[in-house]
């Protein structure tokens, strides 16, 4: 097991080595040069040549692309072009108004779309899985946009159920706050993760595993919790763990229509600065939160399925 | 005990219901099964065959499918009209069937030891130890070597003919009146396949149990079943016992079926005669687009007008030194 898990780990650094060349070409290589943006179309050369060298863009492309290597590994991304803060404090702080939305609508999401998807694969072909795969639809048809805007209107202008936006560290203060976000995440994902999990155990009652349960007298509900769940469990734990290292960069839209200071926000303002490096330093770890993903993936399915061995 | 009708299928009827129409794929069989007595159920792929067995145990998915009309009576009682409760407390304790693919058949996330563990649990209200016991024993008695440990191995580590043996000892762990065989060898390779019908064969003889055993395998028939029901396109065209059949077939399926048997004969010479295998021509009928009369009539040799005139009867033929015969055609051949 821990061998295994060494083992994957060393596996994945040269696909992270990979993810940051890739990043480092598309930003230091095809990106211009962001002095230009920064001092205006009408710079001073010698000004120009100053700013170069204190971002360090005269020197050789490949001393630049081990100072990001260097970042990468001491998680120390310099300074924001438009905040002139540390970029790592930046993050910091935002992880946690990000996790606050994200975690609990992921957590609740997450369960009520397999609870959903095992009562429409139980009634399935019956005049409920119908009724709810049409709702599903209908959810994942309406752009997350729309609930947004009619949250913000109906909900909170009209109601007055929630605040229309804005963000409050202090915790409860903040639970008003992060409500209404939590309450749309859910309502754009749902109809996906439900059809998906249908999907996924229905796949598994044509099975021929599920023909001899039932033919050993047992019972439906005991076919579908004990056989038909514990199989589906491997596409539906798949589909779940590597949503997870993803969370962290929250909603862009969520965040920046509420208001709410986490990495979601901070992302869409850098792109809007053309702040290179934020921008850089989020792609980064995002990259590497999905690759960290994979492996755990990878590593649960062995609790999931006898077949899958760690050697 | 012995020789008692222990299942009674009445003009069973099961269709399937699709877009292009309505397919019947057992149309009006009937047939009983005696305890301690094997019945051989001989047929093409498509046949109804399967159905058939599967609707004996109320397992044909519904929809599409559908048990039109039938008595299936099973100790005095029509199975049809139990309720899925007395149904599910005769599956796999009194009727209990084993399948075609034991490579599929198993779950592959639960040890063979829970499986029949499962089973004994559900239906016979032994200790914790005991049910493990019995479980134990029945790997003993199918013949997988080392039960004790094999117990907590998930399927994917036995062998297929190890996994139709643990479907066989999950299957007689209640000590069922009737097992219910489809192509249980078929998936096996042959060394295997003997050993899995000798198997099933010592078996029965020591728990007494009745036996449907459905196959293509005519080979199979003659070895281990005492009447042979012959089905063609949902219907039943010869049924005698396994004697008459083989001596004395007289459906032209029946003798079809016998003559495409490969056979190794030695003229004086001691050369082995190659001859040519015989064949029948043609395809089976779709079940949707079924000729009138006869359904065998496209690939006959003795087809007459009167053949596609109407539907022959299943009837009883004069002689019959072994028992009842039945065949469904206007020919004396």
């Amino acid at each position: 097991m821990w061998t295994y898990l060494v083992r994957k780990m060393i596996s994945t650094i040269p696909i992270i080595l990979g993810v940051a060349l890739i990043i480092f070409v598309l930003f230091n290589m095809i990106g211009g040069d962001p002095t230009y943006q920064m001092l205006g179309k009408h710079a001073n050369p010698k000004l120009i040549a100053e700013l170069r060298h204190e971002y360090g863009f005269d020197k050789p492309k490949y001393l630049q692309f081990v100072n990001y290597l260097k970042q990468i590994v001491t998680f120390d991304y310099g300074r924001s072009y438009a905040t002139k803060q540390k970029i790592s404090s930046m993050i910091f702080n935002g992880v946690e108004p990000t996790l606050s939305v994200a975690v609990p609508a992921f957590i609740i999401t997450t369960l009520m779309a397999i609870t959903m998807g095992l009562i429409v694969a139980y009634f399935r072909g019956t005049w409920i899985d119908r009724i709810v795969v049409i709702f599903c639809v209908i959810g994942m048809s309406v752009p997350s946009l729309a609930y947004i805007l009619f949250g913000q209107y109906f909900l909170a202008y009209k109601v007055g159920l929630f605040p229309i936006s804005g963000y409050e560290s202090v915790l409860p203060n903040r639970i008003e706050f992060v409500l209404m976000p939590i309450l749309i995440w859910f309502s754009v994902s749902l109809g996906y993760d439900v059809r998906f999990f249908r999907t996924a155990i229905l796949e598994e009652t044509n099975q021929d595993y599920v023909r001899t349960a039932r033919a050993k007298g047992l019972s439906e509900t005991k076919v579908l919790f004990k056989h038909i769940l514990k199989n589906s469990m491997v596409p539906i734990v798949t589909n779940v763990v590597i949503e997870i290292p993803l969370l962290i960069l929250g909603s862009f839209l969520l965040e920046s229509f509420f208001g709410i200071p986490g990495l979601g926000s901070i992302t869409i303002d850098a792109v809007h600065n053309s702040d290179f490096p934020v921008i850089k330093a989020m792609a980064t770890i995002v990259s590497i939160l999905y690759i960290f993903g994979n492996v755990a993936t990878d590593i649960i399915y062995v609790f999931m399925d006898p077949r899958v061995s760690l050697k | 005990m012995e020789n008692e009708k222990i299942l009674d299928v009445k003009n069973l009827k099961t269709s399937f219901f699709t877009e292009e129409g309505e397919v019947k794929a057992v149309d009006d069989v009937s047939f009983s099964v005696y305890s301690g007595k094997t019945l051989g159920i001989v047929g093409e792929s498509g046949c109804g065959k399967s159905v058939a067995s599967l609707s004996i145990m109320r397992l044909i998915p519904t929809p599409p499918g559908k048990i039109k009309s039938s008595e299936i009576i099973y100790k005095g009682k029509n199975l049809l009209t139990l309720s899925s409760r007395e149904m599910r407390s005769i599956r796999g304790n009194e009727i209990s069937m084993i399948f075609q693919e034991p490579m599929t058949s198993l779950n592959p996330v639960f040890t063979i030891g829970n499986q029949i563990e499962e089973t004994i649990r559900l239906h016979q209200h032994l200790s914790r130890n005991s049910t493990k016991d019995k479980a134990i024993e029945m790997l003993k008695l199918v013949g997988i070597p080392a039960p004790e440990k094999r117990i907590k191995d998930y399927p994917h580590q036995l062998s297929g003919g190890m996994r139709q043996r643990v479907m066989m000892a999950m299957a007689l762990s209640c000590n069922p009146q009737i097992l219910i065989a489809d192509e249980p060898t078929t998936a096996l390779d042959v060394t295997i396949q003997a050993q899995i019908l000798d198997l099933l064969k010592n078996l029965q003889k020591k728990v007494g149990m009745a036996l449907i055993l459905i196959t293509h395998d005519l080979g199979i028939i003659a070895e281990t079943a005492d009447t042979v029901v012959v089905m063609y396109a949902g219907k039943v065209v010869e049924h005698a016992q396994v004697k008459e059949i083989f001596a004395n077939p007289k459906h032209p399926y029946t003798r079809g079926l016998l003559n495409s048997i490969p056979t190794l004969n030695k003229d004086p010479t001691g050369k082995i005669k190659k001859k040519r295998l015989e064949t029948i021509p043609g395809i089976v009928p779709s079940l949707l687009n079924l000729p009138q009369g006869c359904r065998f009539q496209d690939r006959c040799p003795y087809t007459i007008d009167a053949c596609k005139q109407k539907e022959p009867e299943l009837s009883e033929i004069a002689s019959q030194p072994e028992g009842l015969h039945l065949i469904r055609c206007v020919r004396d051949i």
